[in-house]
């Protein structure tokens, strides 16, 4: 999987390269527009993090000129502007997901993959991990082939766990990631170790791949 | 107490003590003249007392002299000085009960060799009734002149002090970003033009700081998103370090409980710039009963756990008209403040009617004043999270609606509602 990432935060670049390498990613770096334009023109890639604003130029320019060129890149767009003009707008012409700065790492992972998976020809809605399948059209679970009952909010968390795997997760990434715009004013993180606490427990003996990092986070084995 | 009382006041204490001053003066002066004016005719008749003398020929002429002349007493000198100068006489005539005075002038004459004293009077009653009417005609003039002093006033002060009224109504309405003063009326009165000159340079440079205060604190906003993406990012980072120790990793959980609050604060930050510069677009209409079933599913993550039984009431659908993104906002902070306040597994009453969205739930009694709920870092204490920004955008929100936000504490109960 290759992926470039055009941010002229070198700071904010390098962090992404570092944490998306440890995923088996193939990543491609781009500081500028100039920079930009001609990597995306010689190279195809399976996601592009766009940032908005770039030195001499627009990203929303770039995300025009590779839909018109009918290039089948998924396209992230990262603003640190966080307007719903700017995400309907980026949406319509035709990135598949906007994402607001400052974001977690592990948000991020979790959307670039979603999107190659979306992207990939013939890509199956089922997951499987060791021992856990996961229906993503039938948003069901099966442990060792049987079917768990389970909530929505627990089959969101273990997915996104699953996006993350082998990585730390911390409470506060799992709790942006699960209420959204609502956690601005969240300030209790009781409600994700119950969440934990629970999906450990419908998960029986594969509830062990997810672990507790010093109560300050959550990781499901690779 | 009123410009207009303030001046007339001391109008009228200036205008009773002209007259009180003025009477006793005039009186004395109007005297003094009249009297310099008898003693000039009585002199003129004693220069002319020759030309009658030189007829007197005998005892008897001088008799019929007495009789004739009314104003003219002639008696023997015998001997006693005369007056030189006119001086007043009083006499109590038997008929008035008034006495009258008069003026008199002596002069020696000598007749059919005998020595005469001839007194000449003149009465001075005319003068008491001219002093009367000349003081009479004073006072009538000098209420007229403070009736008329009123009544332009009065009139005046409606006309001219309109602009100055106009600029006041403007002062006490005054709110930033609105227009200046409209000055296309021209203004007589030069204060006023410059007054009304003064207050729109205020304004417009209260105006320009507000913006300039504004704009800064959006980029202020924005310039700071990218240096806390990258704290967050390394952080992320070196939460993946392998043979990370326990107070390691405390230590990156507290640090980066501290930059959400802190990242929670700039969004909230921008939110309220945003909404002071009207860069949220307030025509979107929508359905106020989808908007909370969206917003129930979606907190269905803390109610799975808090086990709130949340019921919605729908007593009719009410489609509302502004932004939806705020507005869904403040229905979602509500209803999350409704969950955090109330002991678990308690009831959420949502109550949507025409007029209004009401949250119940049960709770303690907030221990801080009600007033200042909506107010900014306002917090329960011992409340350590949160930066309590919460309510205060809620509230801006809804006032940006032109909808109003009410809280009661009723029979332990909690009552949010926003009206329509």
């Amino acid at each position: 999987m290759k992926i470039l990432i055009v941010e002229d935060e070198r700071a904010l670049s390098e962090s992404i390269v570092a944490y998306m390498k440890q995923e088996n990613y193939v990543c491609d770096t781009a500081f500028d527009y100039q920079e930009a334009k001609e990597k995306l023109a010689l190279f195809d890639y399976d996601c592009v993090l766009l940032d908005i604003m770039l030195p001499n130029g627009n990203g929303i320019d770039l995300l025009e000129m590779l839909k018109k060129e009918n290039k089948m890149d998924g396209i992230i767009i990262v603003s640190a502007k966080n307007s719903l003009e700017d995400r309907i707008f980026s949406l319509n012409v035709g990135a598949d997901d906007y994402l607001s700065k400052p974001f977690h790492l592990a948000e991020l992972s979790a959307r670039v993959q979603s999107i190659i998976r979306r992207r990939q020809l013939g890509g199956s809605n089922v997951i499987h991990y060791k021992t856990i399948t996961i229906d993503m059209l039938a948003k069901s679970v099966t442990v060792k082939g049987d079917l768990i009952e389970i909530t929505r909010t627990e089959l969101e968390l273990l997915l996104f766990l699953l996006m993350n795997k082998g990585k730390v997760v911390s409470k506060s990434t799992i709790a942006e990631h699960l209420s959204g715009q609502s956690a601005m004013y969240f300030d209790n993180f009781d409600v994700i170790y119950t969440h934990i606490k629970n999906l450990k427990k419908k998960l029986g003996s594969s509830g062990e791949y997810l672990k507790t990092i010093y109560a300050t986070g959550y990781k499901l084995e690779a | 107490m009123k410009l207009l009382t303030y001046s007339t006041k001391r109008y009228l204490v200036f205008s009773v003590l002209l007259v009180v001053l003025s009477i006793p003066i005039f009186y004395i002066v109007l005297e003094k003249l009249f009297i310099r004016a008898v003693d000039d005719s009585l002199k003129h008749q004693a220069i002319l007392l020759p030309e009658y003398t030189k007829h007197i020929k005998s005892e008897a002429d001088i008799e019929l002299w007495k009789n004739l002349d009314w104003d003219i007493e002639v008696n023997p000198a015998n001997g006693i000085a005369i007056k030189q100068r006119p001086y007043t006489i009083i006499e109590h005539s038997k008929g008035a009960k008034e006495s009258i005075q008069f003026r008199a002038l002596e002069k020696d004459v000598r007749l059919l060799d005998r020595d005469y004293v001839i007194t000449f009077k003149s009465s001075l009653i005319e003068k008491e009734d001219l002093v009367k009417a000349v003081l009479g005609l004073q006072i009538a003039l000098l209420s007229f002149l403070f009736l008329g002093y009123l009544w332009i006033n009065q009139y005046i002060s409606k006309k001219i002090w309109k602009p100055f009224q106009g600029i006041l109504n403007y002062l006490k309405t005054f709110e930033l970003d609105k227009g200046i003063i409209n000055s296309n009326t021209d203004l007589v009165i030069d204060e006023f033009r410059e007054l009304n000159y003064s207050v729109n340079g205020l304004v417009s440079r209260v105006n320009t700081a507000y913006s300039s205060q504004k704009e800064f604190t959006e980029n202020a906003s924005h310039e700071l998103q990218t240096p806390l993406a990258i704290m967050r990012v390394k952080l992320e980072l070196l939460l993946q370090e392998e043979h990370l120790s326990e107070s390691q990793s405390k230590l990156i959980d507290e640090i980066n409980g501290v930059l959400t609050g802190m990242e929670q604060m700039n969004t909230s930050l921008l939110l309220l710039t945003k909404m002071d510069n009207q860069q949220y677009p307030l025509n979107e209409e929508f359905s106020a009963s989808e908007l909370i079933k969206e917003i129930i599913e979606e907190l269905d993550f803390f109610i799975e756990v808090s086990q709130h039984h949340i019921s919605y009431v729908e007593e009719t659908n009410t489609s509302l008209l502004g932004n939806h993104q705020l507005f869904k906002q403040v229905v979602t902070n509500l209803l999350l403040n409704a969950i955090k306040y109330s002991a678990p597994g308690s009831e959420i009453r949502i109550i949507l009617s025409s007029k209004s969205i009401e949250i119940i739930n049960p709770g303690e009694e907030m221990p801080f004043k009600k007033e200042k709920l909506f107010e900014r870092f306002s917090k329960k204490q011992g409340n350590s999270k949160g930066n309590s920004l919460g309510l205060a955008i809620s509230f801006r929100i809804i006032k940006l609606h032109g909808m109003k936000l009410a809280y009661v504490y009723q029979e332990a109960h909690h009552h949010f509602a926003i009206y329509f």
